[in-house]
């Protein structure tokens, strides 16, 4: 899966109004990680 | 949304000097906030449920004058990280089910990145749901004790066969008292203790025909399919391609060759089964393996990750687009089972050419 852009519109240093949107971006698999695993910590 | 609270599993953390992450560590939920001047972290520092969406903006105004303050906020609670701390809590359950799917609605609120009106929207919808379970082997008592548990509100479970001492190195829903037993009665009877809040009803019965199929699957929500025979005429699983394809009914089919656990989710619309052996074909794999050996794990695994189609399928959580064929392999840790193939547009059940 690619990221994936929510906000589609990376802040641009050349427009002030886009320079303060935020951007949100899902992180690749290779950002993240499979461990720790815990077991829900209830009963 | 009236209070606006970060999800307690999506905590953010700062990654950087301008930017926050956030959804914890899993691939597939897990964020990155791009934050140039520190009005996302602050937002989401005053999203704890304790102030009304209006209430923020105007906190956030006061600390970043003349910045799109309200542009922030409402992609934060866009974004499925954020959810409502005054959502209400549905009648249709009461406090006994509420507490039984305790559970499954903070597991549901982790994972969906949709933003819901409340948590128990996806059990709602199973609750709403009827699901046909034709096989109870290995991979269908699996699949039909997880659809229970989960609380899928019908569940029709279906097969010709007896209890044998052989089934029960794999098939959870029997016990040595049932040997001799028909395994749907075996089924029902111990489904029925799992979870009496739901309706579970079956039948003893060969399917020997599509149309014998059709007629099964009428007006129920999914097919879980976790029967591998008959092989003649093409194959139930062909027939279940076909007669869901007609119906327009979505299906999940699993099983497993020995180590290798290999579950497909389809549905109207996208790449079906038969898109999937075609394509397969002319990439020369051979696809049916029929020997008989087969271990507690590899069985279960098979019919939990049949169960978890199923589930996606009825909630929509995740967002996952059918139309693949997932798995492990138990002797091959680093091996990734998992084909998307397109849609075949000569496809005779779903071509569109």
């Amino acid at each position: 899966m690619k990221s994936d852009d929510i906000v589609p519109d990376l802040p641009d240093e050349g427009e002030s109004e886009k320079k303060e949107q935020i951007l949100i971006r899902r992180l690749d698999k290779i950002e993240t990680t499979g461990w720790p695993a815990s077991n829900g910590n209830s009963n | 949304m009236r209070r606006p609270r970060v999800k307690p599993e999506h905590q953010p953390y700062r990654s950087g000097e301008r930017t926050v992450r956030i959804g914890g560590e899993i691939y597939g939920l897990a964020s990155e906030i791009s934050d140039p001047y520190g009005c996302a972290w602050a937002a989401l520092e005053l999203m704890d449920g304790s102030r009304d969406r209006q209430t923020v903006v105007e906190c956030l105004r006061r600390r970043f004058p003349g910045r799109d303050v309200e542009g922030v906020v409402d992609t934060l609670l866009a974004s499925g990280h954020v959810e409502d701390a005054d959502a209400p809590v549905p009648e249709q359950l009461d406090a006994r089910q509420r507490a039984r799917y305790s559970r499954n609605a903070d597991y549901f609120r982790w994972i969906d990145l949709r933003p819901r009106e409340h948590q128990w929207e996806p059990q709602l919808r199973l609750r709403r749901s009827r699901v046909v379970v034709l096989g109870m082997g290995g991979t269908g008592c699996h699949a039909a004790w997880a659809l229970a548990a989960a609380g899928v509100g019908a569940i029709h479970c279906v097969d010709p066969d007896e209890v044998e001492l052989s089934n029960l190195n794999r098939q959870m829903l029997f016990g040595e008292a049932d040997i001799g037993r028909a395994k749907v009665e075996a089924a029902l009877a111990r489904m029925r203790e799992i979870n009496s809040d739901i309706e579970i009803t079956g039948e003893i019965r060969r399917i020997g025909s599509q149309e014998e199929l059709s007629e099964l699957i009428a007006g129920c929500d999914v097919l879980a399919l976790c029967a591998d025979e008959p092989r003649v005429q093409g194959g139930i699983r062909r027939w279940a391609n076909r007669a869901s394809a007609a119906a327009g009914i979505p299906w999940v089919g699993g099983g497993y060759a020995g180590p290798q656990v290999s579950v497909g989710v389809f549905a109207p619309g996208y790449p079906c089964f038969e898109c999937f052996l075609a394509e397969g074909k002319e990439r020369g794999h051979v696809t049916d393996f029929a020997w008989p050996g087969v271990i507690a794990t590899s069985a279960g695994i098979s019919g939990l990750l049949v169960a978890q189609g199923v589930i996606t399928l009825l909630t929509g959580v995740p967002e996952v687009p059918p139309g693949y064929v997932h798995g492990v392999n138990l002797v091959a840790p680093d091996d990734r089972v998992y084909v998307r193939y397109p849609s075949r547009g000569d496809c005779v059940v779903c071509g569109r050419d």
